[in-house]
């Protein structure tokens, strides 16, 4: 079997071309091999593929079309990737894990990884997605009265939103709130001003929290 | 400095309707006075003219009335270098007959060269007439008295002194001075004739008249005169002293001309300075953006000084062309039934500049308090109210 | 490297008889050459702090200090310099001098200075306004251009003394969209190139989260202060 990393160059090589279908191919191809792991494809493939990508971390010449396009392949390959993950989900725990991005914020890809690990690691996951308005995530919070509650924040703009809704949210909630992405771990000051649970940042990370929370 | 000027004039260049309302108000207040100043003036100058422009401003006579002195002469040489216009004359009460009628005149005897000069007889002097020739008989009469008692040049008459002696005279000619008592009783003769129609001595006048060149100060000199001169048989008489009614009616008559100006004057002051302080309304939010952008609070109180400045200089220009607009039409259409002006108006262009730099001064002055407003402003209130 | 702006413990009150207080022992140190965004709720007092860092308003307690002077006790006139020198303004509503033409505008704070303008001031004046992108209306009096044009003359004025820092308040506010991303990216490329450090005051989501640190005010308190990493 071929080693993460020659699939890594494969797969970014194919959205450097745009070409979603080879992209796609040698994704599957990675998928059908059980020495790789979701978390592992996830954390080693899709992810650094994605930041390769992005504007923000390279040089500022990839247009925006381009990381909407390699973004798009990403989803399908975490669209193909769900077989997988139920198929390898541990033991339920009996929990549920709400899983969502805030208003504005349209990066969900993170927070879909996360959702998927949490089904992973034996959650009931519900994922809502990107731009979440305040009101439907109290909505949602209440309907589902999740155990776990997952926010991805992408832009370091948005940890301000972050903030707000943690403090409107009651002292004595009844859940663990676990927070991640990009923007939590690359901003000063996030610890100190957003009061979450914990701070997650992997898989890895979050194997922790469940063990913490169980 | 150089700044505020440039944004000064870029304040008042931009808004010229509001600069040119401003220049027309201190203009108009500035011709108005510059139109009353010159106009008092004027009636001031003629009026004093009519009054001791043919007179003597000091006379100086011996103590006792009506009596003669002597050595006249010394005086005369002493005075000479102090005062330009002087003549002796020998004056008397004396009666001239006519066919049947005794009728009293005033003889005054001149040294006519000298005396031409206060009196200005050779342009008094009517058609036909010619002014006594020196060491003759000859005289001239006043106009009124010659027609009085029907005397015509040439006729030969007696004349009486109060002593009795008769001596005979032949008139060469009419004068009219422009004063009606003048012209009913003067005749005018040598001081030869009048010396042997009086009997006088050949170093005797009655009186030593003179004409200075700043009337207003006859008294002063009539004092140093006096001084100089120094003898007790000598009166120093100035025609300030006799005329006391006349000059507290011109200082009455400058006062109030004065007032009128200085009220016209304030006028324009605040007017000005209430239209800057709304100007400084209108241009707090520049000058707040000048403060933000680090114009120190000098520069920006001289905006408004420079405004003022200059709109006094514009209105004064244009006060001063106005108001010699106004004399030039007063002069012209305010007119006699003669056709000379009803008021002869006099052109002082001392005073006009002074008018002008009162404009300049006045308005410079008016923007001192918008210039301290501005010099309050702070630029947060214009960048917090938009 | 020091701070180019620090503020400690800057507390704001206005008025006399009735006291409000907008700022409450605001503490926040701005590094040189950063990219600086303030958000905040309108009436949070974030437009107070930014004219208290540009010296424009005094605090009532606490002390600044900007480019390593004290400012908080200086004069009004040594104010008048130093904002002169070292800070450049952008305001939402431009704030130009409409009886001046755009170029005159952009000099205004050179003139202030007081110093000679010479070819190289003009050469400078003119390339400012190529850079905002309005060498064909330079000439045009201030209050007769489009919104966009007069906040592009406010921004090469407030670039013309090379000013090490430069103070925004909603820079593009009335601005339209695409205009607003054009000024934006003028902005981030003075700040890149000519290393001037920038506070803006917005709250365009689109221009906040580009820039380096995001600091909110709320209720007159510093609530959130991100950095990226």
């Amino acid at each position: 079997m071929e080693s993460i990393n020659a699939l890594f160059d494969q797969f970014t090589e194919a959205l450097d071309e745009n070409d979603k279908s080879k992209a796609i191919s040698v994704f599957q191809k990675a998928l059908s091999s059980s020495d790789l792991s979701i978390p592992m494809l996830y954390e080693h493939l899709l992810a650094p593929s994605l930041n390769h990508i992005a504007s923000n971390s390279k040089d500022q010449e990839i247009p925006i079309w381009k990381e909407h396009l390699a973004s798009s392949t990403v989803r399908t390959a975490l669209e193909l990737s769900y077989p997988r993950v139920l198929t390898d989900q541990q033991p339920k725990t009996g929990q549920r894990a709400l899983v969502f991005c805030l208003e504005e914020e349209y990066h969900e890809l993170g927070a879909r990884m996360t959702a998927d690990y949490l089904t992973l690691l034996g959650f009931e996951t519900y994922f809502i997605g990107a731009n979440t308005p305040r009101k439907d995530i109290l909505e949602a919070i209440k309907f589902f009265n999740p155990n776990v509650v997952c926010i991805s924040v992408t832009n370091y703009f948005h940890l301000s939103r972050l903030h707000d809704l943690i403090v409107k949210l009651p002292e004595n909630r009844p859940f663990k709130l676990i927070v991640g992405g990009y923007a939590v771990h690359h901003s000063s000051n996030v610890e100190e001003l957003v009061k979450a649970d914990f701070y997650a940042n992997s898989f890895d990370d979050l194997k922790i929290i469940k063990e913490a929370i169980l | 400095m150089k700044l505020a000027f440039r944004i000064a004039l870029r304040f008042l260049s931009s808004n010229k309707g509001q600069t040119f309302l401003i220049t027309l108000g201190i203009a108009i207040g500035i011709s108005v006075q510059i139109f009353i100043g010159s106009l008092i003036e004027g009636l001031q100058i003629s009026l004093l003219d009519t009054t001791i422009g043919r007179s003597s401003h000091i006379t100086i006579a011996a103590s006792e009335k009506n009596e003669p002195f002597n050595d006249y002469e010394a005086v005369l040489n002493q005075l000479s270098n102090q005062v330009e216009k002087m003549t002796p004359t020998l004056t008397g009460g004396a009666f001239i007959k006519t066919d049947d009628k005794t009728n009293q005149i005033l003889l005054r005897g001149f040294d006519l060269a000298s005396a031409d000069q206060i009196y200005r007889f050779s342009e008094a002097v009517l058609e036909g007439g010619r002014l006594p020739a020196p060491g003759t008989n000859e005289v001239l009469m006043g106009v009124t008295l010659s027609e009085d008692y029907n005397i015509e040049i040439g006729d030969t008459l007696e004349i009486l002194s109060p002593a009795g002696q008769l001596t005979e005279i032949k008139v060469v000619g009419f004068f009219d001075l422009e004063v009606a008592a003048i012209n009913a009783s003067w005749v005018v003769s040598g001081l030869d004739l009048s010396r042997t129609v009086f009997d006088f001595d050949e170093n005797q006048v009655t009186a030593l008249e003179s004409q200075i060149e700043e009337p207003f100060d006859s008294d002063l000199i009539a004092t140093q005169m006096q001084t100089d001169v120094n003898r007790e048989d000598l009166r120093f008489d100035d025609w300030k002293a006799q005329n006391e009614a006349l000059l507290s009616g011109l200082s009455g008559q400058s006062t109030s001309s004065l007032m009128i100006q200085v009220f016209v004057v304030i006028s324009v002051v605040l007017g000005i300075a209430s239209v800057l302080a709304i100007s400084v309304l209108q241009k707090s939010r520049q000058i707040g953006i000048l403060k933000a952008m680090g114009i120190n609070d000098r520069t920006s109180s001289l905006v408004f000084l420079f405004q003022g400045f200059l709109l006094g200089i514009l209105g004064g220009l244009l006060g001063i062309l106005f108001g010699l607009g106004l004399l030039v039409v007063f002069s012209k259409f305010a007119l006699n039934p003669d056709g000379t002006p009803v008021v002869p108006i006099f052109i002082n262009y001392r005073f006009m500049m002074l008018s002008g730099l009162i404009a300049v001064v006045s308005s410079t002055f008016a923007s001192i308090i918008p210039a301290l407003k501005s010099r309050k402003l702070s630029p947060i209130e214009v960048i917090k109210n938009g | 490297m020091g701070n180019i702006i620090n503020l400690s413990k800057v507390s704001k009150i206005y008025g006399t008889a009735v006291k409000t207080q907008v700022l409450y022992d605001v503490d926040l140190a701005i590094k040189p050459k950063s990219f600086n965004g303030i958000i905040g709720a309108s009436g949070s007092g974030k437009s107070t702090l930014l004219n208290i860092v540009g010296t424009l308003d005094r605090p009532t307690f606490g002390e600044v200090e900007i480019n390593g002077i004290r400012t908080d006790q200086m004069k009004k006139n040594d104010l008048a310099k130093l904002r002169n020198e070292t800070i450049g303004f952008i305001f939402q509503f431009h704030y130009l001098l409409p009886e001046f033409t755009a170029f005159e505008n952009v000099l205004m704070p050179h003139f202030i200075k007081g110093q000679k303008f010479d070819k190289r001031m003009n050469d400078r004046a003119h390339e400012l306004m190529e850079l905002v992108g309005l060498s064909k209306v330079k000439n045009n009096l201030a209050g007769n251009m489009s919104g966009g044009q007069q906040q592009r003359t406010a921004i090469a004025r407030a670039l013309i003394n090379n000013p090490r820092i430069i103070l925004a308040d909603e820079p593009t506010g009335n601005l339209d969209s695409e205009t607003t991303e054009v000024i934006y990216d003028l902005l981030r490329d003075i700040n890149k190139k000519l290393e001037t450090t920038f506070v803006i005051i917005t709250h365009d989501r689109r221009i906040a989260e580009k820039t380096d640190r995001i600091i909110e005010i709320k209720d007159g308190r510093i609530y959130n202060d991100f950095s990226r990493i």
